[in-house]
């Protein structure tokens, strides 16, 4: 592909995200309630057990690194402040949205692309049901909403699972690094890592419902969108990480 | 219905004027000026991709996709209902289109592939699209239920395990639901078996005999258009190659399903459009 190809498909790609967002907004006033608590439902309690496990593990992991490179300096008492710190403003929204892209991501881009493949989406223009209010709207808000409550959770089973690791590795008293993570977190950590878990979720959610909307001749061509929505959020999480980063730091401080 | 009987003098249900959509490199709907008697059946035929499906796509306003309305479209298509309801189609958005719900209400279209929700039920099928044009739900529930009747559709049926004939009647009955005053039907007799077919054939000839509906149907069997249709009209890569009552086209009907397919002569610059009827505030 030349460049010039390139930028304009960018460009094509770029235009159909915002047309998702700013369908799901306008539609958010006609949205039924109960469809969005249907769709949440399905996006974050399904995925709670995964995101859950793996932050727990997360939570270890880090702790058990940061321990060893800590040893060093004599300084393991530090072990609570800077694994709370890093899940909360960086590893949680990040994991967390990875995971998202994957499941959410994958499972709008397929279940959506079923229905424009399968002749529904044409079907219901055809009988004036309102798409965005019916399909675009309750997915995007509840991925979003999902991403971040998700993130939340990844937060707390992160800090358990350092914690559990002080206690059996390093043996730092549970209450001792619960008292050590929560002196060490400011209001702005949470902001900041929240704010980056919502953005993360437009990202999942907008591609996640632009690939599955977009024309299809096959199921094979289904196949290529739905693995693009999972690629494509979760190289645009990573990019846009640091944007978000810089731009909440030029903010908050 | 006489296909013979004579035209009632009102405005035709659709005017197209005008009407070019290039699709690709090798083929371009072209129809420069066509119109659809009110309350007659007109019988769209031709070979595969001759364009049929295409026109009907636009009468329907189901064509392009979600994201965008067709790129490289071009002309006016004028619908009249016959109540002052007078669009120029063409000219509104998907949400002008939403807003009026002339889609499903007015306008019923019964697709090849029927685009039937698989997580619901057959009731349900129709209900949904009902429900949400205003109508209370048990009212929808009983005329779901009168409709599978129709058609001959058990209720308790689940939607996946059906087979390719009742999808066709539940794809029927869910656009018959809302009684529109205009039907659009893409091939909705192809691949049933006889008894279904004979079936839905009496049906919608019953239906089509109402002179207060406008049906136009796209299809290659001659027993839907000695059944239903008063007027037809001849596609071919994408122009009209000729059009008139039945009785006028019986000639190169006969000669159509001898395998003899009237071919369109090469396109000219399309005729000035005639003045266009006055479009309705919305």
């Amino acid at each position: 592909m030349n460049p010039g190809a390139g930028v304009a498909a960018f460009g094509r790609e770029a235009r159909l995200l915002g047309a998702v967002l700013g369908r799901a907004t306008r539609a958010l006033p006609r949205m039924r309630p109960s469809d969005y608590v249907e769709q949440l439902g399905r996006v974050a309690l399904s995925a709670l057990p995964l995101v859950g496990i793996a932050a727990l593990f997360a939570g270890m992991v880090i702790a058990l690194q940061t321990s060893l490179q800590l040893a060093r300096l004599g300084m393991e008492h530090m072990v609570a402040d800077i694994v709370s710190v890093s899940l909360v403003r960086e590893l949680a929204p990040i994991f967390t949205a990875l995971l998202m892209a994957g499941k959410a991501g994958a499972g709008l881009a397929s279940e959506l692309g079923m229905v424009t493949l399968s002749g529904q989406a044409q079907a219901m223009r055809a009988m004036s049901l309102d798409i965005d209010r019916e399909l675009v709207a309750p997915r995007v808000w509840a991925c979003i909403t999902g991403t971040v409550l998700l993130t939340i959770a990844a937060i707390l089973l992160g800090l358990i699972g350092g914690m559990i690791l002080g206690a059996a590795k390093l043996g730092i008293s549970p209450v001792h690094y619960l008292n050590r993570a929560v002196d060490a977190l400011a209001p702005v950590d949470f902001a900041c890592g929240l704010l980056k878990a919502a953005g993360f979720g437009v990202i999942i959610a907008s591609l996640g419902v632009s690939f599955g909307l977009k024309d299809k001749a096959d199921a094979g061509v289904l196949g290529r969108h739905t693995m693009s929505a999972v690629v494509v959020a979760s190289f645009l999480v990573l990019v846009s990480d640091h944007v978000f980063t810089t731009l909440i730091v030029a903010t908050l401080g | 219905m006489s296909a013979a009987a004579p035209t009632n003098g009102a405005h035709p249900t659709y005017a197209v004027r005008g009407l070019t959509w290039r699709l690709g490199p090798d083929f371009t709907l072209d129809v420069p000026s066509l119109d659809l008697p009110a309350g007659r059946t007109t019988a769209l035929l031709g070979r595969s991709a001759s364009g049929k499906s295409t026109l009907l796509s636009l009468l329907g306003r189901v064509e392009g996709s979600y994201f965008e309305r067709a790129p490289d479209l071009s002309g006016e298509v004028w619908l009249d209902l016959g109540d002052a309801e007078r669009v120029e189609l063409l000219a509104l958005s998907e949400r002008d289109l939403l807003r009026r719900r002339l889609r499903g209400p007015r306008l019923g279209f019964v697709f090849q592939r029927e685009g039937l929700f698989p997580g619901l039920s057959p009731v349900d099928n129709i209900v949904w699209p009902l429900t949400a044009s205003g109508i209370k739900r048990a009212e929808a529930t009983d005329r779901a239920r009168a409709m599978l009747g129709r058609v001959g559709l058990p209720e308790s049926r689940v939607v996946a395990t059906l087979s390719g004939g009742e999808r066709k009647r539940l794809g029927l009955a869910r656009a018959l639901a809302f009684d529109p005053g205009v039907l659009l039907l893409d091939e909705p007799l192809t691949g049933l078996d006889p008894e279904a077919l004979g079936g839905l054939l009496e049906l919608l000839a019953e239906l089509t005999a109402d002179p207060a509906r406008t049906t136009v149907i796209v299809t290659h069997q001659r027993e839907d258009v000695e059944r239903l249709a008063d007027h037809v009209v001849f596609m071919d890569r994408g122009r009209v190659a000729a059009e008139g009552t039945r009785d006028a086209m019986a000639e190169r009907l006969a000669r159509f399903f001898l395998g003899e397919v009237p071919s369109a002569s090469p396109p000219t610059s399309p005729p000035p459009p005639p003045s266009p009827p006055s479009q309705d505030a919305p």
